[in-house]
Protein backbone atom coordinates (compact mmCIF):
# COMPACT_ATOMS: atom_id res chain seq x y z
CA UNK A 1 0.00 0.00 0.00
CA UNK A 2 2.93 2.12 0.43
CA UNK A 3 3.50 4.77 -2.68
CA UNK A 4 -0.31 5.33 -2.98
CA UNK A 5 -0.71 9.32 -3.37
CA UNK A 6 -4.05 8.59 -1.49
CA UNK A 7 -3.57 10.57 2.61
CA UNK A 8 -3.19 8.03 4.91
CA UNK A 9 -6.82 7.21 6.45
CA UNK A 10 -4.60 7.05 10.12
CA UNK A 11 -1.72 8.91 10.63
CA UNK A 12 -0.27 8.72 14.12
CA UNK A 13 2.81 10.36 15.21
CA UNK A 14 4.73 10.37 18.37
CA UNK A 15 2.14 9.36 20.47
CA UNK A 16 2.45 9.62 24.23
CA UNK A 17 -0.41 8.60 26.85
CA UNK A 18 0.24 9.20 30.35
CA UNK A 19 -1.80 8.75 33.54
CA UNK A 20 -1.30 11.43 36.18
CA UNK A 21 0.20 9.65 39.39
CA UNK A 22 1.59 6.94 37.16
CA UNK A 23 4.85 5.61 37.07
CA UNK A 24 5.67 5.50 33.39
CA UNK A 25 3.53 6.45 30.15
CA UNK A 26 0.88 3.98 28.89
CA UNK A 27 1.57 4.71 25.36
CA UNK A 28 5.46 5.93 24.84
CA UNK A 29 6.43 7.50 21.92
CA UNK A 30 4.17 4.81 18.67
CA UNK A 31 3.73 6.19 15.29
CA UNK A 32 1.88 4.48 12.85
CA UNK A 33 0.00 5.09 9.54
CA UNK A 34 -2.49 2.90 7.75
CA UNK A 35 -3.43 3.58 4.18
CA UNK A 36 -6.99 3.03 2.70
CA UNK A 37 -8.04 -0.54 2.25
CA UNK A 38 -5.16 -1.73 4.25
CA UNK A 39 -5.55 -4.07 6.92
CA UNK A 40 -3.30 -3.58 9.77
CA UNK A 41 -3.14 -5.67 12.91
CA UNK A 42 -1.89 -4.56 16.22
CA UNK A 43 -0.79 -7.32 18.48
CA UNK A 44 0.48 -7.52 22.42
CA UNK A 45 -0.36 -8.45 25.67
CA UNK A 46 -3.40 -6.90 28.13
CA UNK A 47 -1.57 -3.44 29.05
CA UNK A 48 0.44 -3.09 26.46
CA UNK A 49 -1.40 -0.25 25.43
CA UNK A 50 -2.46 -1.40 21.95
CA UNK A 51 -6.37 -0.78 23.16
CA UNK A 52 -5.45 2.76 24.42
CA UNK A 53 -3.75 3.58 21.04
CA UNK A 54 -6.40 2.45 19.22
CA UNK A 55 -9.07 4.60 21.53
CA UNK A 56 -6.86 7.92 20.89
CA UNK A 57 -7.22 7.63 17.26
CA UNK A 58 -11.16 7.92 18.15
CA UNK A 59 -10.61 10.45 21.06
CA UNK A 60 -12.65 7.70 22.77
CA UNK A 61 -9.48 7.35 25.43
CA UNK A 62 -10.45 7.52 29.25
CA UNK A 63 -10.78 11.42 30.63
CA UNK A 64 -7.94 10.68 33.31
CA UNK A 65 -5.07 10.53 30.34
CA UNK A 66 -2.92 12.79 28.86
CA UNK A 67 -2.61 12.80 24.80
CA UNK A 68 -0.19 14.15 23.37
CA UNK A 69 1.45 13.29 19.63
CA UNK A 70 3.03 14.97 16.81
CA UNK A 71 0.40 13.85 14.76
CA UNK A 72 -3.09 12.34 15.25
CA UNK A 73 -5.08 12.50 12.39
CA UNK A 74 -8.05 10.69 10.88
CA UNK A 75 -8.11 11.02 7.32
CA UNK A 76 -6.55 14.68 7.52
CA UNK A 77 -8.52 15.95 10.14
CA UNK A 78 -6.54 16.36 13.35
CA UNK A 79 -7.70 15.28 16.64
CA UNK A 80 -5.05 16.62 18.74
CA UNK A 81 -7.49 19.03 20.13
CA UNK A 82 -10.49 18.65 18.20
CA UNK A 83 -13.59 20.72 17.40
CA UNK A 84 -17.28 19.13 18.15
CA UNK A 85 -17.67 18.92 14.44
CA UNK A 86 -14.76 16.55 13.85
CA UNK A 87 -15.24 14.28 16.49
CA UNK A 88 -19.10 13.92 14.96
CA UNK A 89 -17.71 13.77 11.43
CA UNK A 90 -14.68 11.23 12.67
CA UNK A 91 -16.78 8.83 14.98
CA UNK A 92 -19.51 6.42 12.87
CA UNK A 93 -18.83 8.59 10.44
CA UNK A 94 -14.70 8.51 9.17
CA UNK A 95 -14.10 5.74 11.58
CA UNK A 96 -16.12 3.23 13.67
CA UNK A 97 -15.03 1.07 16.24
CA UNK A 98 -16.12 -2.75 17.10
CA UNK A 99 -15.68 -3.75 20.58
CA UNK A 100 -14.81 -7.19 22.14
CA UNK A 101 -18.14 -7.75 23.96
CA UNK A 102 -20.82 -7.68 22.09
CA UNK A 103 -23.61 -8.02 24.94
CA UNK A 104 -21.94 -4.85 26.78
CA UNK A 105 -21.99 -2.96 23.01
CA UNK A 106 -25.17 -3.19 22.31
CA UNK A 107 -28.13 -1.67 24.83
CA UNK A 108 -29.88 -4.55 26.85
CA UNK A 109 -33.58 -2.99 26.33
CA UNK A 110 -33.82 -1.69 22.58
CA UNK A 111 -34.30 -3.66 19.56
CA UNK A 112 -31.07 -4.10 17.30
CA UNK A 113 -33.45 -2.24 14.56
CA UNK A 114 -33.98 1.01 16.85
CA UNK A 115 -30.18 0.94 17.99
CA UNK A 116 -29.03 0.64 14.39
CA UNK A 117 -31.76 3.62 13.50
CA UNK A 118 -30.64 6.01 15.64
CA UNK A 119 -27.36 5.85 14.62
CA UNK A 120 -27.99 6.15 10.82
CA UNK A 121 -30.44 9.38 11.71
CA UNK A 122 -27.71 11.00 14.40
CA UNK A 123 -25.34 10.31 10.78
CA UNK A 124 -27.92 12.11 8.50
CA UNK A 125 -31.02 9.84 7.93
CA UNK A 126 -34.06 11.50 6.58
CA UNK A 127 -36.15 8.99 8.23
CA UNK A 128 -36.64 6.26 10.95
CA UNK A 129 -38.52 4.19 8.64
CA UNK A 130 -35.97 4.82 5.60
CA UNK A 131 -33.00 4.53 8.45
CA UNK A 132 -34.49 0.97 9.62
CA UNK A 133 -34.80 0.03 6.07
CA UNK A 134 -30.92 1.31 5.51
CA UNK A 135 -30.39 -1.05 8.23
CA UNK A 136 -32.01 -4.22 6.92
CA UNK A 137 -29.32 -3.92 3.98
CA UNK A 138 -26.86 -3.63 5.90
CA UNK A 139 -27.84 -6.89 8.31
CA UNK A 140 -28.42 -8.71 4.77
CA UNK A 141 -24.73 -7.53 3.89
CA UNK A 142 -23.06 -9.29 6.41
CA UNK A 143 -24.98 -12.49 5.89
CA UNK A 144 -27.91 -12.45 7.90
CA UNK A 145 -30.58 -14.52 6.91
CA UNK A 146 -33.01 -13.15 8.13
CA UNK A 147 -32.84 -9.51 8.87
CA UNK A 148 -36.08 -8.63 9.56
CA UNK A 149 -36.33 -10.90 12.76
CA UNK A 150 -33.00 -9.83 13.69
CA UNK A 151 -34.58 -6.05 13.33
CA UNK A 152 -36.35 -6.96 16.19
CA UNK A 153 -34.94 -8.76 18.29
CA UNK A 154 -33.18 -7.68 21.37
CA UNK A 155 -29.41 -8.58 21.88
CA UNK A 156 -30.13 -11.86 24.27
CA UNK A 157 -32.23 -13.41 21.84
CA UNK A 158 -28.89 -13.71 19.39
CA UNK A 159 -26.03 -15.73 19.91
CA UNK A 160 -22.23 -14.57 20.59
CA UNK A 161 -21.68 -15.25 16.60
CA UNK A 162 -24.95 -13.49 15.48
CA UNK A 163 -24.14 -10.25 17.88
CA UNK A 164 -20.57 -10.08 16.62
CA UNK A 165 -22.22 -9.90 12.84
CA UNK A 166 -24.57 -6.80 13.76
CA UNK A 167 -21.93 -5.21 14.94
CA UNK A 168 -19.89 -5.23 12.08
CA UNK A 169 -23.23 -3.90 10.22
CA UNK A 170 -23.38 -1.37 12.43
CA UNK A 171 -19.51 -0.48 12.06
CA UNK A 172 -19.71 -0.21 8.07
CA UNK A 173 -23.06 1.21 7.84
CA UNK A 174 -21.81 5.23 7.63
CA UNK A 175 -19.85 3.82 5.27
CA UNK A 176 -16.21 4.67 7.25
CA UNK A 177 -12.60 5.10 6.12
CA UNK A 178 -11.50 2.97 8.76
CA UNK A 179 -12.53 0.17 11.19
CA UNK A 180 -10.94 -0.20 14.30
CA UNK A 181 -11.74 -4.27 15.62
CA UNK A 182 -10.59 -4.33 19.19
CA UNK A 183 -10.39 -7.99 19.93
CA UNK A 184 -13.67 -8.94 18.16
CA UNK A 185 -13.34 -12.91 18.35
CA UNK A 186 -11.93 -13.26 22.11
CA UNK A 187 -15.54 -14.02 23.29
CA UNK A 188 -16.72 -16.30 20.75
CA UNK A 189 -16.16 -19.69 19.65
CA UNK A 190 -13.17 -20.81 17.16
CA UNK A 191 -15.67 -22.50 14.62
CA UNK A 192 -17.35 -18.71 14.41
CA UNK A 193 -14.33 -16.77 14.91
CA UNK A 194 -13.27 -17.39 11.28
CA UNK A 195 -16.57 -16.74 9.82
CA UNK A 196 -16.23 -13.72 11.82
CA UNK A 197 -12.81 -12.40 10.78
CA UNK A 198 -13.45 -13.23 7.03
CA UNK A 199 -16.78 -11.21 7.00
CA UNK A 200 -14.79 -8.66 8.31
CA UNK A 201 -12.18 -8.63 5.78
CA UNK A 202 -14.58 -9.01 3.15
CA UNK A 203 -16.45 -5.98 3.92
CA UNK A 204 -13.59 -3.96 4.26
CA UNK A 205 -12.51 -4.90 0.85
CA UNK A 206 -16.16 -4.50 -0.58
CA UNK A 207 -16.19 -0.87 0.93
CA UNK A 208 -12.65 0.24 0.32
CA UNK A 209 -12.35 0.48 4.25
CA UNK A 210 -9.28 -0.04 5.75
CA UNK A 211 -9.04 -1.56 9.20
CA UNK A 212 -7.18 -1.13 12.30
CA UNK A 213 -7.37 -4.98 14.11
CA UNK A 214 -6.24 -5.36 17.87
CA UNK A 215 -6.13 -8.78 18.97
CA UNK A 216 -3.56 -11.01 20.88
CA UNK A 217 -4.54 -14.09 18.50
CA UNK A 218 -1.75 -13.96 16.77
CA UNK A 219 -2.92 -16.78 13.82
CA UNK A 220 -5.27 -14.34 12.90
CA UNK A 221 -3.14 -11.48 12.65
CA UNK A 222 -0.76 -13.53 10.06
CA UNK A 223 -3.65 -14.63 8.16
CA UNK A 224 -6.04 -11.29 7.57
CA UNK A 225 -3.57 -8.62 8.03
CA UNK A 226 -1.87 -6.44 5.22
CA UNK A 227 1.06 -5.36 8.10
CA UNK A 228 1.53 -5.95 11.84
CA UNK A 229 2.76 -3.94 14.51
CA UNK A 230 3.85 -4.83 17.83
CA UNK A 231 3.31 -3.34 21.15
CA UNK A 232 5.10 -4.19 24.39
CA UNK A 233 5.28 -1.49 27.31
CA UNK A 234 3.71 1.14 25.83
CA UNK A 235 6.11 0.91 23.00
CA UNK A 236 5.61 -0.33 19.36
CA UNK A 237 8.94 -2.38 19.03
CA UNK A 238 8.37 -4.19 15.16
CA UNK A 239 6.17 -3.16 12.42
CA UNK A 240 6.17 -5.14 8.96
CA UNK A 241 4.83 -7.03 6.51
CA UNK A 242 2.30 -9.71 8.52
CA UNK A 243 4.11 -12.80 7.04
CA UNK A 244 7.21 -11.35 7.19
CA UNK A 245 6.94 -10.33 11.28
CA UNK A 246 4.83 -13.59 11.97
CA UNK A 247 7.09 -15.69 9.74
CA UNK A 248 10.71 -14.64 11.08
CA UNK A 249 9.79 -11.93 13.94
CA UNK A 250 13.25 -9.54 14.42
CA UNK A 251 12.08 -8.24 17.71
CA UNK A 252 13.06 -10.66 21.02
CA UNK A 253 9.89 -9.97 22.02
CA UNK A 254 8.19 -10.84 19.23
CA UNK A 255 9.89 -13.94 19.30
CA UNK A 256 8.63 -14.77 22.23
CA UNK A 257 5.51 -14.06 21.64
CA UNK A 258 5.87 -16.59 18.53
CA UNK A 259 7.68 -19.31 20.49
CA UNK A 260 4.31 -19.26 22.67
CA UNK A 261 1.67 -20.32 20.33
CA UNK A 262 0.71 -23.78 21.26
CA UNK A 263 -0.09 -24.81 17.75
CA UNK A 264 3.12 -23.94 15.91
CA UNK A 265 5.68 -26.22 18.10
CA UNK A 266 6.16 -29.92 19.10
CA UNK A 267 3.29 -31.16 20.49
CA UNK A 268 4.59 -32.47 24.15
CA UNK A 269 7.57 -30.52 24.55
CA UNK A 270 8.50 -27.37 26.30
CA UNK A 271 7.24 -24.07 24.35
CA UNK A 272 9.63 -21.30 26.11
CA UNK A 273 12.94 -22.46 28.19
CA UNK A 274 13.62 -23.25 31.39
CA UNK A 275 14.42 -19.40 32.43
CA UNK A 276 10.93 -18.53 32.22
CA UNK A 277 9.98 -16.82 35.26
CA UNK B 1 -4.55 -50.70 34.34
CA UNK B 2 -7.34 -49.57 35.88
CA UNK B 3 -7.78 -46.01 35.15
CA UNK B 4 -8.13 -43.50 37.50
CA UNK B 5 -11.52 -42.26 36.50
CA UNK B 6 -13.85 -43.29 34.13
CA UNK B 7 -17.55 -42.59 33.20
CA UNK B 8 -20.08 -45.63 32.29
CA UNK B 9 -23.10 -44.03 30.19
CA UNK B 10 -23.20 -40.37 32.30
CA UNK B 11 -26.11 -37.96 31.80
CA UNK B 12 -26.31 -35.15 33.58
CA UNK B 13 -29.42 -32.67 32.95
CA UNK B 14 -30.73 -29.71 34.78
CA UNK B 15 -33.91 -28.23 35.57
CA UNK B 16 -37.46 -28.64 34.67
CA UNK B 17 -39.83 -31.28 36.98
CA UNK B 18 -40.75 -33.00 33.69
CA UNK B 19 -38.27 -34.44 31.20
CA UNK B 20 -39.65 -31.97 28.67
CA UNK B 21 -38.03 -29.03 30.19
CA UNK B 22 -35.15 -30.52 31.50
CA UNK B 23 -31.97 -29.87 29.63
CA UNK B 24 -29.43 -32.84 28.74
CA UNK B 25 -25.93 -31.05 29.10
CA UNK B 26 -24.06 -34.41 29.19
CA UNK B 27 -25.84 -37.15 27.73
CA UNK B 28 -24.66 -41.04 27.46
CA UNK B 29 -20.68 -40.20 27.92
CA UNK B 30 -18.51 -43.11 28.97
CA UNK B 31 -14.60 -42.32 28.86
CA UNK B 32 -11.97 -43.95 31.15
CA UNK B 33 -8.75 -41.83 32.36
CA UNK B 34 -5.96 -44.05 32.60
CA UNK B 35 -2.96 -43.43 35.39
CA UNK B 36 -1.04 -40.93 33.30
CA UNK B 37 -2.49 -39.36 30.89
CA UNK B 38 -2.71 -36.15 29.58
CA UNK B 39 -6.45 -36.50 28.26
CA UNK B 40 -8.10 -33.43 26.65
CA UNK B 41 -11.80 -32.39 26.38
CA UNK B 42 -12.18 -29.87 23.20
CA UNK B 43 -15.59 -28.39 22.56
CA UNK B 44 -17.61 -25.20 22.37
CA UNK B 45 -19.14 -23.15 24.81
CA UNK B 46 -22.14 -25.08 25.80
CA UNK B 47 -21.10 -28.45 24.80
CA UNK B 48 -21.12 -29.74 28.30
CA UNK B 49 -17.57 -30.05 28.90
CA UNK B 50 -17.74 -28.37 32.20
CA UNK B 51 -20.90 -30.12 33.35
CA UNK B 52 -18.58 -33.66 32.73
CA UNK B 53 -15.67 -32.51 34.39
CA UNK B 54 -17.31 -31.23 37.60
CA UNK B 55 -19.58 -34.43 37.60
CA UNK B 56 -16.32 -36.90 37.26
CA UNK B 57 -14.87 -34.44 39.96
CA UNK B 58 -17.88 -35.22 42.73
CA UNK B 59 -18.48 -31.58 42.44
CA UNK B 60 -22.51 -32.61 41.37
CA UNK B 61 -24.52 -35.74 41.32
CA UNK B 62 -25.17 -37.22 38.05
CA UNK B 63 -28.85 -37.50 36.42
CA UNK B 64 -28.25 -41.19 35.09
CA UNK B 65 -25.31 -44.06 34.58
CA UNK B 66 -22.22 -43.88 37.07
CA UNK B 67 -18.82 -42.63 37.71
CA UNK B 68 -15.56 -45.24 38.66
CA UNK B 69 -12.90 -44.44 40.45
CA UNK B 70 -10.07 -46.50 40.82
CA UNK B 71 -12.48 -49.16 39.71
CA UNK B 72 -14.83 -48.91 42.12
CA UNK B 73 -18.42 -46.58 41.82
CA UNK B 74 -18.37 -43.11 42.90
CA UNK B 75 -21.05 -42.93 45.63
CA UNK B 76 -21.76 -39.86 48.10
CA UNK B 77 -19.46 -41.89 50.75
CA UNK B 78 -16.47 -42.01 48.42
CA UNK B 79 -16.77 -38.55 47.06
CA UNK B 80 -16.36 -37.44 51.15
CA UNK B 81 -13.78 -40.09 51.50
CA UNK B 82 -10.25 -38.77 51.88
CA UNK B 83 -8.94 -41.44 49.54
CA UNK B 84 -10.78 -39.42 46.58
CA UNK B 85 -10.57 -35.48 47.52
CA UNK B 86 -7.17 -36.79 47.94
CA UNK B 87 -6.87 -38.25 44.48
CA UNK B 88 -8.56 -35.44 42.34
CA UNK B 89 -8.17 -31.76 42.52
CA UNK B 90 -9.66 -28.92 40.49
CA UNK B 91 -8.31 -26.22 39.06
CA UNK B 92 -10.85 -23.32 37.75
CA UNK B 93 -9.89 -21.04 34.85
CA UNK B 94 -10.41 -17.86 36.99
CA UNK B 95 -8.17 -18.27 39.97
CA UNK B 96 -8.62 -14.63 40.99
CA UNK B 97 -12.24 -15.48 41.86
CA UNK B 98 -11.33 -19.60 43.31
CA UNK B 99 -8.62 -18.24 45.65
CA UNK B 100 -9.52 -17.18 49.25
CA UNK B 101 -8.58 -13.28 48.90
CA UNK B 102 -8.47 -13.41 52.74
CA UNK B 103 -6.29 -16.11 52.95
CA UNK B 104 -2.32 -16.07 52.77
CA UNK B 105 -0.73 -17.58 49.69
CA UNK B 106 1.16 -20.27 52.00
CA UNK B 107 -2.07 -21.31 53.54
CA UNK B 108 -3.86 -21.27 50.09
CA UNK B 109 -1.14 -23.64 48.50
CA UNK B 110 -1.45 -25.74 50.95
CA UNK B 111 -5.04 -25.80 52.61
CA UNK B 112 -6.41 -29.32 50.81
CA UNK B 113 -3.45 -31.25 52.51
CA UNK B 114 -4.31 -29.48 55.71
CA UNK B 115 -8.10 -30.64 55.40
CA UNK B 116 -7.50 -33.81 54.18
CA UNK B 117 -4.51 -35.17 55.74
CA UNK B 118 -4.45 -32.59 58.55
CA UNK B 119 -1.11 -31.50 58.16
CA UNK B 120 -0.47 -28.20 60.52
CA UNK B 121 2.22 -26.48 62.08
CA UNK B 122 6.52 -26.58 60.31
CA UNK B 123 5.25 -29.82 57.77
CA UNK B 124 2.61 -27.70 56.42
CA UNK B 125 4.77 -24.49 55.97
CA UNK B 126 7.59 -26.75 54.69
CA UNK B 127 4.85 -28.17 52.41
CA UNK B 128 4.33 -24.82 50.97
CA UNK B 129 7.83 -23.68 50.42
CA UNK B 130 8.26 -27.26 48.68
CA UNK B 131 5.07 -26.27 46.38
CA UNK B 132 6.34 -22.90 45.91
CA UNK B 133 9.81 -24.30 44.61
CA UNK B 134 8.39 -26.28 42.39
CA UNK B 135 5.81 -24.25 40.93
CA UNK B 136 8.58 -21.36 40.39
CA UNK B 137 6.38 -19.01 42.61
CA UNK B 138 8.69 -16.22 44.91
CA UNK B 139 9.05 -17.80 47.92
CA UNK B 140 8.73 -13.99 49.08
CA UNK B 141 5.12 -14.01 48.22
CA UNK B 142 4.62 -17.19 50.98
CA UNK B 143 2.94 -14.74 53.11
CA UNK B 144 1.45 -12.46 50.76
CA UNK B 145 -2.36 -12.86 49.43
CA UNK B 146 -3.34 -13.90 46.31
CA UNK B 147 -4.52 -10.02 45.04
CA UNK B 148 -0.54 -9.00 44.64
CA UNK B 149 0.22 -11.78 42.31
CA UNK B 150 -0.18 -11.85 38.92
CA UNK B 151 -2.51 -13.69 36.65
CA UNK B 152 0.19 -16.01 35.61
CA UNK B 153 1.63 -16.69 39.61
CA UNK B 154 -2.05 -16.56 40.62
CA UNK B 155 -2.72 -19.94 38.28
CA UNK B 156 0.25 -21.38 39.69
CA UNK B 157 -0.76 -20.56 43.15
CA UNK B 158 -3.93 -23.04 41.85
CA UNK B 159 -1.47 -25.30 40.83
CA UNK B 160 0.37 -25.43 43.85
CA UNK B 161 -2.98 -25.72 45.96
CA UNK B 162 -4.27 -28.80 43.59
CA UNK B 163 -0.89 -30.31 44.23
CA UNK B 164 -0.61 -30.13 47.77
CA UNK B 165 -2.32 -33.63 47.87
CA UNK B 166 -0.25 -35.25 45.92
CA UNK B 167 -3.10 -35.91 43.31
CA UNK B 168 -3.28 -38.63 40.79
CA UNK B 169 -5.43 -36.55 38.39
CA UNK B 170 -6.01 -32.78 38.17
CA UNK B 171 -9.15 -31.50 36.30
CA UNK B 172 -8.27 -28.24 35.02
CA UNK B 173 -11.26 -25.92 33.38
CA UNK B 174 -9.90 -23.92 30.86
CA UNK B 175 -6.79 -23.18 33.32
CA UNK B 176 -5.27 -20.84 30.79
CA UNK B 177 -7.73 -19.02 28.41
CA UNK B 178 -7.98 -15.80 30.70
CA UNK B 179 -4.04 -15.72 30.60
CA UNK B 180 -1.96 -13.88 27.65
CA UNK B 181 0.13 -15.75 25.53
CA UNK B 182 3.46 -15.47 26.57
CA UNK B 183 1.75 -16.29 30.39
CA UNK B 184 -0.32 -19.22 28.88
CA UNK B 185 3.04 -21.05 27.26
CA UNK B 186 4.53 -20.84 30.71
CA UNK B 187 1.33 -22.66 32.52
CA UNK B 188 1.46 -24.79 29.64
CA UNK B 189 4.99 -25.78 30.29
CA UNK B 190 4.76 -26.22 33.68
CA UNK B 191 1.87 -28.60 33.25
CA UNK B 192 3.70 -30.78 31.12
CA UNK B 193 6.22 -31.21 33.26
CA UNK B 194 3.84 -32.25 35.81
CA UNK B 195 2.20 -34.58 33.32
CA UNK B 196 5.96 -36.14 32.58
CA UNK B 197 6.59 -36.30 36.05
CA UNK B 198 3.24 -38.88 36.21
CA UNK B 199 0.68 -36.64 37.17
CA UNK B 200 -2.62 -37.56 35.43
CA UNK B 201 -4.58 -34.34 33.78
CA UNK B 202 -7.98 -33.56 32.83
CA UNK B 203 -7.44 -30.90 30.73
CA UNK B 204 -11.05 -28.95 29.31
CA UNK B 205 -10.28 -26.44 27.19
CA UNK B 206 -12.30 -24.41 23.72
CA UNK B 207 -8.20 -24.33 22.08
CA UNK B 208 -7.79 -26.70 20.12
CA UNK B 209 -4.11 -25.53 19.87
CA UNK B 210 -3.85 -26.02 23.27
CA UNK B 211 -5.09 -29.56 23.34
CA UNK B 212 -2.88 -30.63 20.76
CA UNK B 213 0.04 -29.55 22.89
CA UNK B 214 -0.18 -30.91 26.08
CA UNK B 215 -2.54 -34.12 25.32
CA UNK B 216 -1.82 -37.76 24.80
CA UNK B 217 -5.49 -38.46 24.43
CA UNK B 218 -8.57 -36.46 23.39
CA UNK B 219 -12.15 -36.58 23.36
CA UNK B 220 -14.52 -33.89 20.91
CA UNK B 221 -17.72 -33.01 22.67
CA UNK B 222 -20.66 -31.53 21.45
CA UNK B 223 -23.94 -30.89 22.29
CA UNK B 224 -23.49 -32.43 25.06
CA UNK B 225 -22.23 -35.90 23.53
CA UNK B 226 -18.67 -37.33 22.88
CA UNK B 227 -18.65 -37.14 19.13
CA UNK B 228 -15.16 -38.90 18.65
CA UNK B 229 -12.20 -40.14 21.10
CA UNK B 230 -8.97 -41.60 21.04
CA UNK B 231 -5.28 -40.43 20.68
CA UNK B 232 -4.29 -37.06 20.40
CA UNK B 233 -2.11 -38.13 17.04
CA UNK B 234 -5.31 -40.24 15.77
CA UNK B 235 -7.87 -37.37 16.27
CA UNK B 236 -6.39 -34.40 15.05
CA UNK B 237 -4.21 -36.33 12.06
CA UNK B 238 -7.75 -37.56 11.02
CA UNK B 239 -11.09 -36.65 12.56
CA UNK B 240 -13.71 -38.46 11.72
CA UNK B 241 -16.94 -36.82 12.62
CA UNK B 242 -17.81 -33.39 10.34
CA UNK B 243 -17.65 -31.48 13.78
CA UNK B 244 -14.55 -32.73 15.02
CA UNK B 245 -12.80 -31.81 11.65
CA UNK B 246 -14.24 -27.86 11.17
CA UNK B 247 -12.95 -27.28 14.78
CA UNK B 248 -9.76 -28.82 14.12
CA UNK B 249 -9.74 -26.76 10.85
CA UNK B 250 -10.88 -23.50 12.28
CA UNK B 251 -8.04 -23.80 14.93
CA UNK B 252 -4.94 -24.63 12.44
CA UNK B 253 -5.32 -21.19 11.62
CA UNK B 254 -2.21 -21.07 13.62
CA UNK B 255 -0.17 -23.33 11.91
Amino acid sequence: MTGTPTPPVLEIADLHIRFSGAQANAVEGVSLSIAPNEVFGLVGESGSGKSLTASAALRLDPPTAQVTAARLEVCGLDLRAPRAADLRAVRGGLASMIFQEPMTALAPTRTIGAQMADAALAHGARSWRGALQDAGGDLANVNIKDPERVLRSFPHQLSGGMRQRVLIAMAFAGAPRLVIADEITTAIDPTTRVAVLDLLTTRAAQTRAAILFISHDLGAVARFCDRVGVMQSGRLVEVGAARAVMGAPQHPYTQRLKASLPGAGTPRRPLLGEDTP
Amino acid sequence: MTPVLAAQNLCVRYGGVSSAQAHTAVNDVTIAIAPGMAFGLIGESGSGKTSLARTLAGLQAPSAGRILFEGNPLTPDAIRASAFRRSIQFVYQDSASALNPRMANWRCATEPAHLIDGLTGDARRALAETLFRRLRLPTAALDGFPHALSGGQRQRLALARALSTSPRLIILDEPTSALDATIQAAILDELLALNLSGVGLLLISHDVAVVRHLCTDIAVMKDGEIVETGTAEAVLAQPQSVYAQELIAAAMLEG
